[in-house]
């Protein structure tokens, strides 16, 4: 179980933590979610990476394994992201009251213009994680098809500089590297390359929402948009 | 309390590449750019006319592939066929016809590469056959020539085809 496929199946086995099997899924959704709640934690409540470690880790302690929280999620409520992200809220909350040393929290959407109050982390960390997945299961299908040059050029063209990677390779340098024969050949890769990906990212999502409707390929991406000019946002502001 | 400015785990940091694939189906507007074109150019060159023309019509491939073979000095790319002093008229009509086919139906072959296998296709028909492979007037098709050969992605030896 991973954080883009967790489904309401594994977290029924997840809630029984006598059980070897309801033990070790619970430790898979715990490995599952924990970087996508340090994400959202620490730039939501704009808190330091080390607040942000303690907070999500009591937060594991006291409410996922004390109080078993999966017991309280409920499926006919909506997704188990929004039921975690709101509890989580609430955890950090009383957390930050029970110290009076600690200055006042200040959240994120505070510190934003206006135009991009509309951010959650959590999504975001979300969305992250579902585009990684779907860019690892792509570039599997591509090798296993024997199709690695496909993933090869696409990995170059799009996925490097979407980290922020400077762009590997000149067009001449990569479709001689990678055996393409004409501009046509390359370009058919990179559009066989693209559709793959967004089916195997629509299939992520489905298997999320089980069928159920969900978000597009261009809506997930442009949760991450959010985050890139909320990012621009803050860099002005600090 | 301190402000968290990094994020400690790798992240996507630039989305746009990603949002950019997927607002187009022109990949000339998503992922290639203009800095591509002298390169693709080269490319489109140096590829071979059976194979691009098999891909769109395999009877293409098989009518060029007997003319092509038989010349002296054999034609086997884009750029032998453009610089050859008498190119085979139907092997210019159907290297047309290639160009037209990725113009016409938004393939993924870079609209400006395949602009200049069409205009050049015509021009050098006109030029060496003494012969239209288009319905364009002469004048046409020598505007069309002046137009590509102030493109800065194109190449002196192209220039020289153009210009000639």
């Amino acid at each position: 179980m991973n954080f883009t496929s967790t489904d309401w199946s594994a977290l029924a086995i997840a809630r029984n933590r006598k059980v070897a099997s309801g033990a070790d899924a619970f430790a898979q959704l715990i490995e599952a979610y924990r970087p996508a709640m340090l994400f959202y934690v620490g730039s939501h409540f704009r808190l330091s990476v080390a607040d942000a470690e303690e907070i999500v880790q009591q937060f594991i302690l006291d409410r996922m394994i004390e109080k078993n929280l999966l017991e309280q999620a409920d499926r006919s409520r909506g997704k188990f992201r929004a039921f975690l992200v709101t509890t989580l809220n609430r955890f950090v909350i009383d957390w930050h009251r029970r110290s009076s040393a600690r200055p006042p929290l200040v959240l994120l959407s505070e510190a934003l213009d206006p135009a991009v109050e509309s951010l959650d982390p959590f999504d975001l960390a979300w969305a992250e994680t579902v585009i990684t997945e779907a860019l690892s299961r792509t570039a599997a299908e591509l090798e296993q098809g024997g199709r690695a040059n496909y993933w090869e050029l696409f990995h170059a063209r799009v996925v490097e500089p979407a980290y922020s990677q400077p762009m590997q390779g000149s067009y001449a340098e990569l479709s001689e590297r990678l055996g393409f024969e004409s501009p046509r050949a390359a370009s058919n890769a990179l559009a066989t390359a693209k559709r793959t990906f967004e089916r195997v990212l629509d299939q992520i999502l489905d298997e999320q929402e089980q069928g159920r409707p969900h978000e597009s390929v261009v809506e997930v991406l442009k949760i991450l948009s959010r985050r890139a000019t909320a990012g621009r946002t803050l860099r002005r502001t600090d | 309390m301190a402000s968290q400015t990094d994020n400690p785990y790798p992240r996507i940091v630039n989305p746009q590449p990603l949002i950019d694939l997927f607002s187009s189906d022109d990949l000339m507007r998503s992922v290639w750019n203009a800095s591509d074109l002298p390169a693709m150019w080269a490319h489109q060159l140096k590829a071979r006319l059976i194979s691009e023309l098999r891909a769109v019509d395999p009877a293409w491939a098989l009518l060029v592939d007997g003319f092509c073979t038989r010349h002296d000095p054999p034609i086997q790319t884009f750029g032998e066929l453009f610089a050859c002093p008498t190119p085979p008229r139907l092997v210019l009509d159907l290297t047309k016809r290639y160009a037209k086919h990725h113009l016409q139906t938004k393939t993924q072959l870079p609209i400006p590469i395949a602009g200049a296998v069409y205009v050049l296709s015509m021009l050098v028909a006109l030029a060496k056959c003494g012969e239209s492979v288009t319905s364009h007037s002469e004048d046409q098709v020598l505007a069309q020539a002046q137009e590509l050969s102030r493109q800065e992605w194109i190449d002196e030896r192209t220039r020289s085809w153009l210009e000639g």
